[in-house]
């Protein structure tokens, strides 16, 4: 029994971490309709960056927040610098983002070296939880706790506020949200800096749990392309559910078949291709 | 035919002719023999990208897949190397069957994330799924095969082998080109509702290139597997897909010559580069980076008009 | 009792909140030139898109020569005997005219499959294109690219790709929007010429040429039929001036 009850607390910590990661992914393809192939480099970066100031005794949430400020950073610089250059040419920014995938990777290598680090978790959380008479790792709840804190914000910043409603505007019409006024290409660049820093955030939450190593950039960005394909591109509720069921399957699937955990995968992906190639709450895939 | 294409083949027979000639290291003349193994991998992508107009970006499991399988049957079921080959080349093209139902529910982006989720799934397999593939090991082959009397272990039987394999790709990519097949083809590419409004039904147009792309790749698989007798996930890898892109963007999308071109270019550059340093993939996004903002027609393209221009 | 070219019964078609189709009925006789007129947005196109097969309405039927093809995939279609011209050109820039023509033909009439052998040393399908260009005026520039071409050779192309195919029934989706006098002149002639075993439904906001060319037509407006009938039934009737004009 315990056995599946931690199971299910990881597979749902996964799901938040895939949240972080996927959010930001749906959002910057829902508005600039740029599938940003180096998210997995900007997860890992922030893990990575994560472990530096973690080496030097900041916080854990600070240096959480602060490698998400820093990576949404970087995001805004490539769009700003790269991306926008090839405005129109949506193939090419495709292809711009895979290049600064492999960069980025590369030097992170460079810098932080082949062995992989893991993030030592906050030492209020270390402890497991203990609720009714069963043990919950502490640190799991807490991933599960942000990434619902943050899809609240995110919600509330998506329905609530005039930002929001300028992205849904932009979302639904890019064309029609420029001649109602809409600032685009500033628009354009916060939200890239919102879904590099939710990546960027992501990796250091995660980095308790998965650590900071050359190859999870690889690891995560077919669990975002899997999660959007099941969700819906631009659906934050699709982001949502896709992510705690790809979690969940990812999960116990290493858990219980560790041989054919993306075998797993792969079938709930083409069920919906096959399905509804929309995804479960998304517009059109194009 | 015009007297400039049979200048062309009589020049491309003959290059190849000579090589092995004038390459007398057995090292050199195996890094030639790989360009022109993955130059029939790019010119398999080359018939999705510059001839149908769908950018993928899981093309390596057309790679992986035959030569996992060659591997496997010949290591662990003890099978001969036709046998191997056959059910290696059904299996690969299966495999695009199964994946062309999937991808073209979507076109544009959607196709492009589609392929490279499938790719990503599959690397992910061959990595996990140990039994069967070795994981990161991969899968060792004794030995080249020997084929109908001939004995492929040297450099230069091999190298005759892929050459002669390559020929044969251009030629039956080549007719496709000029084909009535793929006139309609390209037509899907730049007006497919206008395709639709003449009688064509774009969705198995696309479906066939996608199989033939399917079928060529698989048979850059086979020959890559025997190559260094050794394939592990790397072969099904987002960069190995990524370079196959780069290669028929670099040399040249929808021109026969490009993806060639392409293959020596990036496969000449890898070996240098990676004999110096390790930042081959620093380089290569690099050059993706660069391409894509300054060539983006790619090689081939850019020397025809500057060509032309001239001439004019 | 003559089976109609195209019967389209109780069409209708809605996008969310808006009814782009209401209720469209509509009976075009074999041989006829029928004109379709009404104001911007009337769903003109959109009564277009869904008799070629874009997208499938949301009830009632549309027949051709007697045969339900409602739900038929465009391609059936064009198969059975429909052909479409479009508003906003839709050629292919980097070919030949030649090569246009010849993937009309491609569609029409099948070949399109054969992967070996140059389309180019097809003579008879070559031969075929070419009549088809020269119908239209367009021999001279055969082995021109579109690129290379004006707009008003543009405009024929597209006609000579529609007419290439022989089809039973014509859409013409504004043949002469864009065009000069001289321009207008030549396409006028060259519809003119289009024999009567080619069911015409027109759209074009060209009155002069539209009303002097059609038998009968049709008004629509915000997605109905408003009235049907003669040049002169039509021209007389007080209901078209408020549409056009508001009332």
């Amino acid at each position: 029994m315990q056995f599946w009850i931690v199971q299910s607390l990881n597979s749902l910590a996964m799901g938040g971490l895939l949240f972080l990661l996927s959010a930001g992914f749906s959002l910057i393809f829902g508005l600039l309709r740029i599938p940003n192939l180096a998210h997995g480099a900007l997860f890992m970066l922030g893990a990575y960056l994560g472990a530096t100031l973690l080496g030097l005794q900041v916080n854990f949430w600070l240096a959480a927040l602060l490698a998400g400020v820093g990576v949404g950073l970087l995001g805004v610089v490539l769009e700003a610098g790269l991306l926008r250059r090839l405005a129109g040419n949506e193939q090419g920014q495709v292809l711009v983002t895979l290049g600064v995938a492999f960069i980025i990777a590369d030097l992170c290598l460079m810098t932080w070296g082949g062995d992989p680090m893991p993030l030592p978790a906050p030492r209020a959380l270390r402890p497991p939880v203990f609720i009714a008479g069963f043990a919950f790792p502490g640190y799991r709840l807490a991933v599960l706790g942000v990434a619902l804190v943050g899809a609240l914000l995110l919600w509330l910043l998506l329905e609530r506020t005039r930002l929001g409603a300028m992205i849904r505007a932009g979302v639904d019409d890019r064309l029609m949200a420029r001649s109602v006024g809409i600032r685009v290409s500033l628009l354009f660049s916060a939200v890239f800096f919102l879904g590099a820093a939710l990546a960027g955030f992501g990796g250091v939450i995660g980095g308790p749990i998965l650590s900071a190593y050359p190859g999870l950039d690889a690891d995560m960005l077919p669990l975002a392309l899997v999660v959007v394909i099941l969700g819906g591109v631009g659906s934050l509720p699709g982001a949502l559910v896709g992510s705690f069921i790809i979690g969940a399957i990812y999960n116990f699937g290493s858990a219980l078949f560790p041989d054919f955990a993306y075998v797993l995968l792969f079938l709930p992906m083409v069920i919906v291709l096959v399905v509804k190639p929309t995804g479960l709450f998304g517009r059109v895939l194009r | 035919m015009t007297g400039r294409v049979w200048l062309g083949w009589a020049l491309v027979i003959l290059a190849l002719v000579a090589i092995p000639v004038v390459i007398s290291s057995s090292f050199y003349l195996g890094i030639v023999t790989h360009a022109l193994i993955l130059a029939i991998l790019a010119l398999s992508l080359n018939v999705l990208i510059g001839h149908a107009g769908m950018t993928s970006l899981g093309h390596a499991v057309y790679l992986g897949i035959p030569a996992y399988a060659v591997a496997w049957l010949s290591t662990q079921a003890g099978w001969g190397p036709i046998q191997s080959i056959i059910v290696a080349m059904v299996l690969g093209t299966a495999t695009s069957a199964f994946f062309g139902i999937l991808a073209l529910r979507a076109s544009g982006l959607g196709f492009l994330m589609i392929t490279l989720a499938l790719g990503q799934v599959m690397w992910g397999i061959a990595y996990r799924w140990v039994d069967l593939t070795g994981g990161d090991n991969g899968i060792r082959l004794d030995h080249r095969p020997v084929l109908l009397g001939f004995d492929f272990t040297g450099a230069v039987p091999f190298y005759g082998l892929v050459a002669t394999a390559l020929v044969v790709a251009l030629f039956c990519l080549w007719q496709l080109d000029r084909s009535p097949y793929g006139a309609c083809l390209r037509g899907t590419r730049d007006q497919p509702r206008r395709m639709r409004m003449l009688g064509h039904d774009v969705w198995r147009i696309r479906y066939l290139a996608f199989i033939t792309s399917g079928f060529w790749g698989s048979v850059a698989g086979v020959l890559y597997c025997y190559d260094y007798t050794y394939v592990s996930p790397q072969a099904l890898s987002l960069p190995q897909s990524a370079e196959a892109l780069l290669m028929v963007v670099l040399g040249g999308a929808g021109t026969l010559a490009g993806p060639v071109l392409g293959a020596i270019i990036i496969t000449v550059i890898k070996t240098v580069v990676s004999s110096y340093v390790d930042r081959w993939y620093s380089l290569l996004g690099l050059t993706f980076i660069v391409v894509v903002m300054l060539m983006p027609r790619g090689i081939v393209p850019g020397v025809r008009a500057w060509v032309g221009g001239r001439r004019a | 009792m003559t089976v109609p070219a195209l019967q389209i019964s109780n069409l209708a078609k809605r996008f969310g909140g808006l009814a782009a189709t209401r209720n469209v009925s509509l009976t075009v006789m074999p041989g006829e030139r029928r004109l379709l007129i009404g104001p911007n947005g009337a769903g003109k196109t959109t009564l277009f898109n869904q008799i070629a097969g874009d997208f499938l309405p949301d009830s009632g039927s549309i027949r051709l020569f007697g045969e339900d093809m409602t739900r038929l995939p465009t391609p059936t279609r064009v198969k059975m005997g429909l052909g479409r011209t479009y508003q906003v050109l839709t050629l292919f820039p980097h070919d030949t005219l030649v090569h246009n023509v010849a993937l009309a033909l491609l569609g029409s009439e099948g070949g399109g499959w054969v992967a070996f052998g140059a389309l180019a040393s097809q003579r008879e399908r070559l031969a075929r294109a070419m009549e088809a260009l020269e119908d239209v005026g367009l021999g001279h520039a055969a082995y021109r690219r579109v690129s290379e071409t004006s707009y008003g050779e543009r405009r024929r192309l597209e006609l000579a790709m529609a007419l290439a195919q022989k089809p039973k029934v014509l859409l013409l989706d504004e043949p002469l929007a864009g065009l000069s006098a001289d321009e207008r002149e030549t396409v006028r002639a060259l519809l003119e010429r289009i024999p009567r075993d080619v069911t015409i439904i027109l759209i074009e906001h060209d009155m002069d040429v539209a009303l002097a060319f059609a038998d009968r037509i049709t008004l629509l407006h915000f997605g109905e039929v408003i009235l049907e009938g003669t040049r002169a039934e039509v021209i007389a009737d007080p209901r078209t001036r408020e549409v056009y004009l508001g009332s």
